[in-house]
């Protein structure tokens, strides 16, 4: 990974790739190298699907290696959605192969001015950018079985569905699976409209004749690798718990704690968690002879995915996870699995953010567009979405745009983006990460990824009211600094109660790269990607009122607990002091 | 029924919208697990990492009291950041102080009665399968959508209670 592959879509006589020194992006990796390259080189007020944005996919620093969980990938950008900063990850294929290929990042710049649509193809021998309007309004399910009919070989694909062709908000970019299948999403934040805006349909991965990326110290990197694997295999989560019943084990949990956002977050518990909790999902996989137990990537020790069959056991879907179960079930008063799978599968193929999409559906429901706990009306407005028809835009554009052509004032969005699966009165800690992340709303932006053995911001008192901006503050610091690495987030329980699990994982950078990190330098990291963010943003136009979440969760109790948002502003705003 | 293992996996979906058990009143969570579930301190200790009482998040089992018509939720150890913030006693427990439970002192005037026992994710078989050897209640809605199974071929005992008809089961 010691180079930057540069491609011009607007370059006279057509798109052309340049390969190119780190230079001062030596180092760096993920959201790191994404969110480096974003606010150095895009005007922070430029239009987000204008020539002068660009799309940056970059895989984490220990992604191509033999680490176990390393397979994720960065993609930033400017977003139409937020009109922030972007990274938006994603498990699949595409970050190993992309790693092994040599590319510490595929930068995307400038805009065709014809209107043709491309691919780009990468292998061992470089770059082929063709022109291929026969590609044209495919979904990702037909856009892949047909470039699968065109690539020899076992390539995989990143791509965009004809969300991303229309430039919606809420479009996301595919990348396939271990079963060559579009089902891994970087879903927030509308970077498949900014890929869409470049004309660029797919991008062919093929690593054929590569290996495996060599550490500097090979003998170490093996046994800090080892040491992570038992780590990870040893904890009851990481171990067990999220291969049994994937993500979705939380319904159950956040229904109980009366924090599960109900038909639009006008409650906190749904009657009909029991039928769509991952405990049931697990089971009606397993008879229909799915897969509840699953790896979206090669390398991939901890399998929170799976495979959901239909009702005559064909494969539908991957295991719709725990924020879309939420988003197109509970969210939408929907208490049918099949009818979530199916949104989800709608979702993967018209190349759309789940949560964005059942956080929108919610508001449309509100709204009376539907009503909530119709199924097959859900259905139809995903269509609509996928269609590109009147209303399908409007829808396609998010939460946000939606709530404010039907006029509702209960819109659950933060700086433009729909807020996930845990309503912030109950779990007010996570209020102040959806609130001040520069993401906009954002669960994963503060993940439980062991600040507390980092020791970041020093020892804080977590039962004090300032303590929730401190801890939602290190939180993010963390997130940023694993984000970077290329490791899925899921490696959190772990690495939070196992101190030396967390050693593994620096000792494993270090031997990898030659390095002696420690602790301290990884929070160093953190903060580096956070600030770089937040210059981006302040500059893009934003300021403390945008660090706010919508007035409701401070208007509105929410039940069965009757507890609204209590942090204050001024709190809030104490998050990025440091 | 002569399959415990099919019998706690058949009542998996009402396991998780909650069972009926007549308990002793006035003792602590980790009483009734302990002494009344037959669980050991050890699969407590290990296993049993979120517990909501009344849907609140319980920190410290032994010091949250079981009164009349009470609910207990229990699960093991969840994914991700909310999962840790539910944990009891966890690190990041203040992140949902607003839910958190702080008992209200109450004493209640009855020495028994019933409490409902929710049970998530890995703690179905475990913990079903003690609560299957202590004998529980289910309500009539839940009993009838047990038709077509082996359940409804087992003998059960009917009783009328402060809720309407239930159905002891026993194994
Ligand atoms: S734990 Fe889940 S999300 Fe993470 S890499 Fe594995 S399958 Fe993908």
């Amino acid at each position: 990974m010691d180079k930057i592959l540069r491609i011009d879509m607007g370059a006279e006589g057509g798109p052309k790739a340049t390969v190119m020194d780190l230079g001062n992006y030596a180092g760096l990796g993920g959201r790191a190298l994404t969110s480096a390259i974003i606010s150095a080189e895009v005007p922070p007020l430029s239009h987000a699907l204008g020539k002068e944005n660009k799309l940056v996919i970059a895989p984490g620093m220990l992604s191509g290696t033999i680490a176990a969980n390393s397979g994720r990938i960065s993609i930033g950008c400017k977003s139409p959605l937020t009109g922030g900063i972007k990274e938006s990850n994603a498990g699949g294929q595409a970050s190993q192969t992309l790693a092994k290929l040599g590319y510490a990042a595929v930068v995307i710049e400038g805009k065709p001015s014809a209107d043709s649509l491309y691919t780009i193809f990468l292998n061992k021998d470089g770059v082929k950018i063709q022109s291929d309007d026969s590609l044209k309004g495919l979904g990702n399910y037909d856009l892949v079985d047909k470039l699968q009919s065109v690539y020899e070989g076992k390539p995989c694909y990143i791509s965009i569905g004809p969300a991303g062709e229309m430039m919606l908000s809420a479009a996301s970019i595919a990348c396939t699976d271990m079963e060559c299948r579009p089902t891994r999403h970087a879903g927030r934040g509308g970077t498949g409209a900014v890929m869409g805006s470049k004309k660029v349909k797919a991008i062919i991965l093929d690593d054929s004749g590569v290996s495996m990326r060599a550490p500097k110290d090979a003998e170490k990197f093996k046994e800090a690798n080892k040491r992570w694997v038992d780590g990870l295999k040893k904890h009851p989560v990481t171990g067990e718990g999220l291969a049994a019943y994937g993500t979705n084990v939380l319904t159950n949990v956040l229904n109980e704690a009366g924090g599960y956002p109900t038909r639009n977050f006008s409650s906190g518990r749904f009657e009909g968690h029991t039928k769509i909790s991952g405990e049931s999902e697990a089971a009606l996989e397993t008879e229909r002879g799915g897969n509840p137990t699953h790896g979206c990537h090669k390398g991939c020790i901890i399998r929170c995915s799976g495979i959901y069959n239909d009702k005559d056991g064909k494969y539908l879907t991957k295991q719709p996870e725990y924020e879309t179960v939420w988003a197109h079930g509970g969210n939408c008063g929907i208490d049918d699995l099949d009818t979530i799978a199916m949104l989800d599968r709608l979702d993967d193929d018209y190349g759309l953010d789940t949560i964005e999409m059942g956080a929108t559906i919610g508001v449309a429901m509100e709204a009376g567009l539907a009503k909530f706990g119709d199924g097959e009306a859900a259905i139809n407005l995903i269509h609509q979405v996928g269609k590109g028809t009147d209303l399908g835009r409007i829808l396609g554009s998010g939460a946000a745009v939606t709530g404010k052509v039907f006029g509702v004032e209960r819109v659950p969005v933060v700086k433009g983006q729909a807020l996930p699966a845990y309503d912030p009165r109950a779990v007010q800690g996570i209020g102040v990460t959806y609130a001040t992340s520069t993401m906009g709303a954002d669960h994963t932006a503060g993940y439980a990824v062991g600040s507390n053995i980092l020791g970041i911001g020093g020892k804080t008192d977590p039962l004090s009211p300032v303590g929730q901006v401190e801890l939602s503050r290190n939180l993010q610091i963390a997130t940023a600094a694993v984000d970077s690495t290329g490791m899925c987030l899921f490696i959190a329980f772990a690495v939070l109660d196992q101190p030396e699990t967390f050693q593994a994982l620096i000792d494993m950078i270090n031997a990898f790269y030659g390095l002696s990190l420690t602790g301290d330098d990884v929070a160093a990291l953190g903060k580096s990607v956070l600030e770089n963010e937040r210059k981006f943003n302040i500059s893009a136009g934003f300021s403390a009122a945008h660090d706010r979440l919508p007035a409701f969760f401070s208007n509105e109790e929410l039940e069965p607990h009757n507890v609204k948002f209590r942090v204050t502003d001024q709190e809030l705003d104490q998050v990025y002091n440091w | 029924m002569k399959n415990p293992t099919r019998f706690v996996q058949i009542l998996s979906r009402i396991f998780q919208s909650g069972v009926f058990v007549n308990a002793t009143l006035g003792v602590s969570i980790q009483e009734l697990l302990e002494n009344q579930l037959n669980l050991s301190k050890d699969f407590v200790d290990c296993n049993v990492a979120t517990v909501f009482l009344n849907g609140k998040a319980v920190d410290k089992i032994d010091k949250a009291m079981v009164r009349k018509d009470c609910e207990i939720a229990l699960s093991g150890a969840m994914p991700g950041f909310v999962g840790a913030t539910m944990r009891r006693g966890g690190y990041y427990g203040t992140m949902r102080q607003a839910i958190s439970y702080s008992d209200d002192g109450c004493l209640s005037s009855e020495n028994e009665g019933l409490v409902r026992i929710k049970l998530y994710n890995s703690l179905i078989d475990p913990v079903g399968m003690s609560l299957a050897q202590h004998g529980f209640l289910i309500t009539q809605k839940d009993w009838e959508s047990l038709s077509g199974t082996d359940i409804k071929e087992m003998p059960v005992r009917e009783l009328d209670t402060q809720n309407g008809k239930m159905y002891l089961l026993k194994i």
